[in-house]
């Protein structure tokens, strides 16, 4: 076991590195804006262009050869030197540290809600299947996932914001700063992105814990624990839950990743909330290199570590693993 | 690309003072917009033309119903907030390559003077108290103000500060900042001279006489740095270092020379200012008679928020609920603005923006378009008044030549086409060689098959009309049209940059001359030599924007045959270059005038693109924000100055 | 991620029992292979030959057909709807027994049978729609008018709909139902062509990585799966973002997009049931009578995967439809297409005025994908042999 965590700790770094070579070989092979926008500006006043590129390569040490480019990214990306985005007039560690925040306040409580909620009503339904009671979670369920989350969010602006008044119909960033993230104003304006958010994902949580927890409590060791007499509750608990934990943690990162960012782009949008989502899809729209490479390898770290801590809780939570031919 | 499907309003609060022409997307007029013109601003930096600046408008004055009676009867308070969808690379006052850029270093910093008219002394005074241009037109002397202090202890503005800044930020190599150009004049660039002339006046001098000099003289528009501030990075020729420090970059050594001062900025969400409690203009307003005597106690607001959002529908859902108090309204939603209660619609019709349907002639595109008779007939295809009337609901105003028909020079007698179709069939058998012809309805080419173009264009919802409309007209004088959409950087990188060599031309030769002369990217070469990257025929979507005053420039770096922006390949017949020299040499304005206005008339008849409008623009406020000039406005010159503005009952209903 | 595949395997190997053998989904690999395979191939063909003489000789002069001019997408389209003939179709109706059995199964949930027909009710329009009816057009005379009997001020005009456009027209003056019948055969192009990649994708990786197991060249079957982890943890919708805003929006990059850079579910899924399969004692009979071991890949481990293909697929589909709704919401579509995706996004910036421009498509967009996850629940519990099935469905 011991061996086993040890050689996924190893795989991640190996992971990271392949992930920093790979963006660096996509830098170096596509087109680079800065070098195009300097000797734009030299064309405008009338200089040479070819001059003022060989004088940006120089500047950028893009005459050096290709392994001392790769070792000197290789040093400023181990030594969290990430370069400067021009999209935000900022370095990139400071513009992701401040949109994090952003996106973690609502994004926490998603998650927090959805797997609460949404695993409680998958075992449920589970727990009761083809009941009324499952159905309308299933409903629910659908419901959540079918709404393009778009579409909903402009209809309760309109609906919630507008008319009604009920709701702000945009984020201002200046309340948590002046009044705390968790003043009532902040979470207040939180109402509706973290709805809108919590449909889909609450329900893709609910479906598949019920899903899961279907397979489980048809498996031997369930149904000799009920022939056992254990008692439903912790039936359900300590068997079936710890069981189905398995499978859906497995999945858990990655497809809350992929909500995440799918969402939180669409959501920030239209919120106007200045995070994650909203700064990843401007530095894309204007081709900020290093702000699109940064969040790029952000995920991807965030991913392969979260990938990593599944694998141990794996290990952990299900006995019968066999960790002999890993 | 623009990312809304809409075309974006712009709030235009205040037309800049500092007219560069530069590249934009129809729709994203003022640079305030969405993603369109953050595509630009990138490139716009780089792409302003040079020699097409002019200093101009703004007229706080005018633009001010001031309430006549006494100050004590404007309530002060409250936060006004605006929407935009433009993006900023902050306040740096050294980095100023968009409009948004400048329409916020401008809050905090006022400059020199802004213009209330046409005439040379027709200014609303700030920095500069006196502003005068010799008789023989070749010196402008300015004098300061005596009470200007940078903050953070850096000092007054001095005769002395402008002049450093000239010497070792505006005109050094290594800075390369942005309007360096404006520092020299003619086809020789020939520097301007300054000196001293005492601790507060600053002489000007050009070589010869020329009447636009005193628009385009370089110093009411720039934000001077402190000395004290630049001296490290001047010494070490440091030009990242000074961009990116952190006093320029939020222009916070600001003092007393502006009427807000910056207090938080959240990057891709807020820009908030307060009200600058030692604002140098309020002593002004009482001693100097052109300074209003709002001014002793502007702005009125507490503070002064820009809040940016990624969709124009969201922002106006923002003003309908009272979030919001200023939002641009695009023209197609106007009729939804008009005589609601809780809002009031602001109209400027002096916009200076030329849309127009671009053409390809170099020789990548249909090699047809370089005959006149073609284009004549896809002017009449592409019928620039249904188009205003039809896909802009009116809001718009019909130009035939890069001149709004509100500007000075407009001809009278400018070429215009009534959309006839019969008569675009006839242009087109007529002006294409005699392999080209109709074969029943369809108009067929020399391989016997229907001649087919291809349009590029950003989608958003007038543009898509525009294309539709030009797909079906084209159709019925039998031409098919392949529609592309792509990005407002892809349009720009693929379509409108030429530096590429054309079939048969080695990538060595494609620059003009003996010298292989490369103008810019935009203009690497011959039309037959260089080329885009991807073929295109017609363009919608990229337009110009230009100075009104000074349209010389403009005309002549979009359509001279060596001009940085003559993407499209033209070749005039006449020496736009020295026209435009002949023009800015002139003795006086009006014989220049004459010059001008024979150029844009002589575009009006080469189309070299088909001449389409200029837009209106529409700016919704809350009911409760007063002090604002007559709508629609009454000039060019005319200001939407929130500096001025209040609410009505001293703070926003909300 | 790595570790799931053992459980899958163990966890099963631990409670299959003789009643669990799911002895019908053997049969999915009892089919004639010769006939039907070389039907397919021709059909293939002749859908590239009918391609190649369309770009090559016709070049878009005149339709191909009638007045169809097909387009890139609609050839896809078509090789997709033949694939599906034939690995759905065809095995169905070979296998009556399977076909009631699992049919029996299906309609205890009322609700996904009501929501088969309303898919197959779209299919069949949007197949057919587009070929009798024109597509919509721009005009600008009938700028945003509301759907039939519902007076609106639109522009500071009070209008009433009439019959000529039931549901609306949109700022463009398009007739809202008709985009809405041509964007059901987009979406359907979206969902469908997309998750024939995905699975085809999906199974080859999946079922190589299984072969590769089975005949023991270990460092194969790691390097496929790990890179199937890489692909898993990748932030793809934002890669889609970067591609389509580098290379273009047109529909068919969207939907290749969507079928290159999702298939790693079905490929893991493939991969474990075939490994798990390969363990049993069918297959070590087949291998101890001398079967090689491509014969056993190809006649037992992937037909027995059809399953669970069959689930990831219905998964598959209501994910890339709502995909591409969300990729024309930020901005990257196609304008010459009539995606729902795009009349909503389009129809979003008069959502406060003009409701019916994306409301209707929403509500249709809304009930495709709700009923492809109601088709797709229902068919994973008449396809899983392991679940009951107890008392109807519905609500």
């Amino acid at each position: 076991m011991k061996w086993y965590i040890l050689k996924r700790v190893l795989w991640t770094f190996v992971a990271m590195w392949i992930a920093l070579t790979l963006t660096f070989g996509l830098i170096s092979a596509s087109p680079n804006p800065g070098q195009m926008r300097a000797t734009m500006s030299c064309a405008a006043v009338g200089e040479n262009p070819q001059e003022c590129r060989e004088q940006f390569r120089e500047r950028n040490n893009l005459d050096q050869p290709v392994t001392e480019r790769y070792k000197n990214y290789m040093v400023n990306m181990v030594t969290l030197n990430w370069g400067w985005s021009e999209s935000r007039s900022q370095y990139v560690i400071p513009a992701i540290l401040d949109a994090w925040r952003f996106t973690a306040q609502y994004a926490i409580p998603v998650l927090v809600i959805s797997t609460l909620v949404g695993y409680g009503l998958g075992l449920y339904s589970a727990y009761k299947p083809y009941t009324v009671t499952d159905y309308t979670a299933s409903f629910v369920g659908f419901f959540g996932i079918s709404i393009p989350n778009f579409w909903f969010a402009l209809v309760l602006i309109i609906l919630l914001g507008t008319r009604v008044e009920l709701v702000p119909t945009y984020y201002q960033s200046g309340i948590p700063i002046q009044q705390g993230w968790l003043s009532l104003a902040n979470l207040r304006q939180l109402i509706l992105p973290v709805t809108v958010l919590l449909t889909a994902s609450l329900a893709w949580q609910m479906r598949y814990s019920r899903a899961q927890a279907l397979e489980q409590m048809n498996a031997e060791f369930v149904k000799v624990a009920k022939a056992k007499g254990a008692s439903q509750y912790r039936l359900m608990i300590w068997h079936v839950l710890r069981m189905a934990a398995v499978p859906l943690s497995t999945s858990f990162v990655g497809s809350l990743l992929a909500i995440f960012w799918s969402g939180s782009v669409i959501i920030e949008q239209i919120f106007a909330i200045p995070g994650l989502g909203l700064m990843t899809y401007t530095a894309i729209v204007e081709q900020d290199t290093p702000l699109v490479l940064a969040t790029t390898l952000v995920t991807v770290f965030l991913a392969i570590f979260g990938n990593l801590l599944e694998d141990i809780a794996y290990v952990i939570l299900d006995p019968r693993i066999d960790y002999g031919n890993r | 690309m623009s990312n809304d499907s809409e075309p974006t309003g712009q709030v235009d609060q205040s037309e800049r003072r500092r007219f560069l022409t530069y590249l934009s997307a129809t729709g994203v007029v003022a640079g305030l917009a969405g993603c369109s013109s953050s595509g630009e601003s990138t490139e716009t930096a780089a792409a302003t033309a040079s020699e097409t600046a002019v200093q101009t408008t703004e007229d706080p004055l005018e633009s001010t119903p001031t309430p006549t009676e006494t100050e004590q009867s404007i309530p002060e308070g409250g936060v006004f907030k605006e929407a935009t969808t433009g993006t900023t690379n902050g306040l740096n006052a050294f980095r100023i390559g968009d409009g948004e850029t400048s329409d916020r270093v401008e809050q905090v910093m006022d400059g020199g003077f802004a213009r209330k008219g046409e005439a040379y002394e027709d200014i609303f005074p700030m920095w500069f108290e006196d502003f005068t241009v010799s008789d023989d037109l070749t010196q402008v002397e300015v004098t300061l103000r005596d009470n200007l202090q940078f903050g953070n202890g850096y000092g007054q503005v001095t005769a002395e500060t402008y002049i450093w800044n000239v010497e070792n930020l505006w005109t050094a190599d290594w800075t390369s900042f942005t309007y360096s150009y404006l520092f020299s004049v003619g086809k020789d660039n020939e520097p301007i001279d300054f000196e001293k002339v005492d601790d507060l006046t600053i002489r000007m001098t050009v070589p010869e006489p020329r009447p636009f000099f005193p628009y385009e003289e370089p110093l009411g528009g720039m934000f001077p740095l402190p000395r004290e501030l630049a001296q490290p990075y001047v010494d070490d020729q440091n030009v990242e270092g000074l961009v990116k420090d952190e006093e320029v970059m939020r222009s916070t050594f600001n003092g007393n020379l502006g009427p807000w001062d910056l207090v938080r900025w959240s990057q891709q969400s807020v820009m908030e200012f307060e009200r600058a409690d030692d604002y140098y203009l309020r002593k002004w307003a009482e001693e100097d008679d052109r300074v209003p005597d709002a001014y002793a106690e502007a702005p009125f607001f507490d503070e002064y928020h820009i809040q940016y959002f990624q969709k124009q529908s969201t922002a106006r859902q923002a003003l309908k609920a009272g979030e919001i108090d200023r939002v641009g309204i695009p023209s197609n939603k106007v009729a939804n603005w008009q005589g609601r209660e809780d809002t009031t619609l602001y109209e400027n019709p002096f916009v200076s923006f030329s849309s127009y349907l671009g053409i390809n002639q170099r020789a990548n595109g249909w090699d047809q378009l370089r005959n006149k008779k073609v284009r004549y007939a896809l002017s009449h295809v592409y019928h620039n008044e249904f188009v205003a009337t039809n896909i802009l609901s009116g809001h718009a105003g019909v130009q035939n030549t890069l001149h709004p028909k509100w500007g000075p020079y407009y001809p009278d007698d400018a070429v215009s086409f009534d959309g006839s179709l019969d008569e675009a069939r006839r242009l087109l058998e007529e002006g294409t060689s005699s392999d080209y012809g109709y074969s029943g309805d369809t108009f067929v080419g020399p391989d016997g098959e229907q001649v087919e173009l291809t349009l590029v264009y950003v989608s958003d919802e007038t543009d898509d009309l525009r294309a539709a409309y030009l797909k079906k007209r084209l159709g019925k004088v039998g031409i098919a049209l392949n529609t592309t959409t792509t990005s407002w950087t892809s349009m720009l990188g693929n379509y409108f940059r030429t530096n590429n060599p054309a079939e048969g031309v080695s990538e060595g030769s494609v620059g003009y001359g003996s010298d292989n002369a490369h103008p810019s990217t935009y203009n690497y070469g011959p039309w037959d030599k260089a080329v885009s990257a991807k073929p295109w025929d017609l363009m919608l979507t990229l337009g110009f924007s230009y100075g009104p005053l000074t349209p010389a420039g403009t005309v002549t770096s979009l359509f001279g045959e060596r001009e940085n922006f003559n993407a499209y390949g033209f070749t005039p017949d006449r020496d736009l270059v020295g026209m435009r020299e002949e023009a800015r040499t002139a003795e006086s304005i009006e014989t220049a005038r004459e010059t001008i206005t024979e150029m844009l008339r002589y575009l009006s008849e080469e189309r070299p693109v088909v001449f389409e409008s200029n837009p209106i623009n529409y700016t919704a406020y809350r009911d409760d924000v007063a002090g604002l000039p007559n709508s629609p406005a009454a000039s060019y010159f005319v200001d939407q100055n929130h500096d001025v503005m209040y609410f009505s009952d001293g703070k926003p209903g909300r | 991620m790595a570790t799931q595949r053992e459980t899958d395997v163990t966890a099963r190997t631990d409670r299959e029992t003789f009643e669990e053998v799911d002895w019908d989904t053997q049969e999915v690999s009892t089919f004639n292979v010769s006939r039907t395979a070389v039907a397919e191939l021709l059909a293939y063909g002749a859908i590239v030959v009918l391609f190649a003489y369309d770009y090559a000789v016709i070049r878009n002069e005149h339709p191909l057909i009638a007045n169809w001019d097909v387009l890139s997408v609609e050839w896809l389209f078509v090789a997709t709807l033949v694939a599906v003939f034939f690995h759905g179709v065809v095995p169905l109706y070979r296998n009556p027994r399977m076909r009631e059995f699992y049919w029996s199964r299906f309609v205890k949930n009322r609700v996904a049978v009501a929501a088969l027909v309303y898919l197959l009710v779209v299919f069949v329009i949007g197949i057919v729609g587009p070929a009798v009816m024109s597509p919509p057009e721009t005009r600008f005379t009938n700028r945003i008018v509301p759907p039939v009997g519902i007076t609106a001020t639109v522009g500071g005009v009070v209008k009433t709909g009439t019959w000529q456009f039931p549901l609306g027209t949109t700022a463009e003056g398009k007739g809202v139902l008709k985009l809405i019948v041509y964007g059901m055969r987009v979406s359907m192009e979206v969902g469908l062509i997309g998750t024939v990649f995905t699975v085809l994708i999906g199974s080859v990786v999946g079922s190589l990585a299984a072969l590769a197991t089975a005949l023991d060249i270990g460092w194969l079957d790691e390097v496929l799966m790990r890179y199937v982890d890489v692909q898993s943890v990748f932030p793809t919708f934002m890669l889609l973002l970067l591609l389509t805003y580098l290379f273009g929006s047109e529909l068919w990059m969207i939907i290749l997009l969507f079928g290159f850079f999702s298939w790693e579910g079905i490929a893991r899924t493939v991969r474990g049931e075939a490994l798990q399969r390969s363990s049993e004692a069918y297959v070590t009979a087949a291998r101890a009578s001398g079967a090689s071991m491509l014969y056993i890949v190809q006649r037992h481990l992937i037909p027995n995967s059809a399953n669970s293909i069959v689930i990831g697929a219905t998964v598959a589909i209501p994910g890339f439809i709502l995909g591409e709704a969300s990729l024309a919401f930020l901005g990257f579509s196609d304008p010459t297409t009539f995606s729902w995706g795009r009349t909503i996004s389009a129809g979003q910036s008069n959502l406060a005025t003009a409701w019916w421009i994306s409301t209707f498509p929403g509500i249709f967009l809304f009930f495709t994908v709700l009923s492809f996850y109601y088709v797709g629940e229902a068919m994973r519990d008449a396809m899983d042999p392991r679940q009951q099935i107890e008392g109807g469905g519905g609500l």
